[in-house]
């Protein structure tokens, strides 16, 4: 037990520091909030000049049903990482439902191109070894944003490598060539899945940094709480004071001031 | 009729009810939320898919039913937060017209991305403060078939005695949470003069976008 200690910190101690290239920690749950920004704005320009065209000329020349297809097959591939995850919350009849419909996309849905499950009541499930932690009771700590990968929290972040885990592309280790289309298609997919998203975020963010931010950790809540209501105190209960605004101060209201 | 012995007996106070009110019995109370949500979006699905409107008609329309139902005051103060009590009446006279053309910008968006959407009232949750949530899901084209494409919850508050729009809840994302979020930040940085600043950016350049 000795000797395993450090295999494990050491990854782990690099890995934040290589994060944390000399920010400042603040208070809050965006303590990291200046590289965040940085980071966000990289990804920003990435998805802008790069992602996005290839997405959209992706979306042009291939027909729906195509990419429908693409879409199932890559859901298919990644779903252990949701059947894996099912079984660590104690959701058994989820588990065993979500198993039975990757053992029908594999088989009959050929591998995975077409969703046959779906018409026979096995539903997907969105799930992943961060909402394992957070059932756990583990707090999702500071608020991060990687190069490339986008939002995240210091909770979420081991979800990533217990997804690269349960990818089988890992376990039978392809040829490069398909490694790398496989790879190239899971970003094609996933991009042009979130462009509506992408699009709603541009109109309706005053600050597209903090509309994220809030929409990331309120979007993880609500599968951590299984869609359920939020319970304590909330937004709603506030008192705003009396109906009529206070008088107007000296700094915003100079006219009102007399003698001057 | 074997089968159904009492069936005259069960139907004829039912005939005489409908008979009475004069119309198909209704699921839910008119004015309550439940039935505000329904027809509201059924009326906006309606105006959204009518091809013979063009796309600034959809937006009037739209925007009409949602001054008729949604309270952007409300929505301004719980997206403000414990600032709002701070602002002086010059102030809030300026921020609220902004936040409520931002607000009208993004429906107008929503209304221009619409293909054939349906709305469905799923359900309703009587919360503890006395307001009311009312539950409903999307279905569109996701992945090559008919499913929900996203959930929809509409928290209403009685306001004298009708029953208003206080928040929307896309995905579990609320939207006064999530301009809160925003607008806690930009006023502890600049104030309200930056946040007032930014919204009117934000207004003058989808206004340019659709010229």
């Amino acid at each position: 037990m000795r000797n395993s200690k450090p295999l494990i910190a050491l990854p782990a101690a690099l890995f934040c520091v290589s994060l944390l290239p000399g920010c400042a920690v603040g208070p809050g749950p965006d303590p990291w909030e200046k590289t965040n920004r940085a980071f966000y704005n990289f990804n920003d320009k990435l998805d802008r000049y790069a992602l996005k065209p290839v997405s959209d000329a992706y979306v042009k020349v291939t027909p729906q049903v195509v990419r429908t297809s693409f879409s199932n097959a890559l859901d298919n591939l990644l779903y252990f990482n949701v059947i894996l995850n099912d079984f660590l919350q104690g959701k058994f009849g989820q588990g065993l439902s979500d198993s039975g419909r990757m053992a029908a996309n594999s088989t009959a849905g050929l591998g995975g191109l077409f969703d046959i499950a779906t018409p026979l009541n096995l539903s997907s499930h969105d799930n992943d070894f961060g909402i394992t932690l957070a059932t756990w009771g583990v707090k999702p700590g500071p608020y991060m944003v990687l190069p490339l990968m986008g939002p995240t929290t210091a909770r979420d972040v081991p979800g990533i490598g217990v997804g690269i885990a349960c990818n089988p592309m890992t376990w039978i280790n392809p040829p490069l060539a398909a490694n790398l289309s496989v790879g190239a298609l899971t970003i094609l997919d996933g991009r042009s899945r979130v462009e509506n998203e992408f699009k709603f975020r541009n109109t309706a963010a005053i600050d597209p940094y903090l509309f994220t931010r809030d929409a990331y950790m309120q979007y993880r809540d609500g599968l951590i709480n299984d869609g359920k209501p939020k319970t304590g105190p909330s937004i709603y209960d506030e008192d705003f004071g009396p109906a009529t605004a206070p008088a107007a101060t000296a700094a915003t209201a100079p006219a009102t001031q007399p003698g001057k | 009729m074997q089968r159904f012995p009492h069936f005259p007996l069960v139907a004829l106070p039912l005939l005489a009810a409908a008979i009475a009110i004069g119309a198909p019995v209704p699921a839910t109370a008119p004015g309550s939320p439940r039935a505000i949500v329904d027809q509201v979006t059924q009326q906006a699905v309606a105006v959204m898919a009518d091809t013979t409107l063009k796309a600034e008609q959809k937006h009037q329309k739209v925007m009409q039913l949602a001054n008729d139902n949604l309270d952007f005051s409300t929505l301004a103060k719980l997206s403000l937060g414990l600032y709002w009590r701070d602002l002086d009446a010059a102030k809030r006279a300026q921020f609220v017209p902004e936040f409520k053309q931002h607000i009208t910008n993004t429906y107008a968006h929503l209304i221009d991305q619409y293909t054939d959407e349906q709305v469905n009232v799923t359900g309703e949750r009587h919360e503890p403060d006395g307001d009311d949530t009312v539950l409903t899901s999307i279905i569109g084209d996701k992945d090559g078939k008919r499913q929900e494409v996203a959930k929809v919850e509409y928290r209403l508050r009685k306001q004298g005695d009708a029953w208003k729009i206080i928040d929307v809840t896309i995905d579990s994302i609320s939207l006064a949470t999530n301009f809160r979020s925003q607008f806690q930040e930009i006023m502890s940085n600049g104030g309200i003069d930056k946040l007032i600043q930014l919204l009117h950016d934000k207004n003058a350049a989808a206004s340019a976008e659709n010229k």
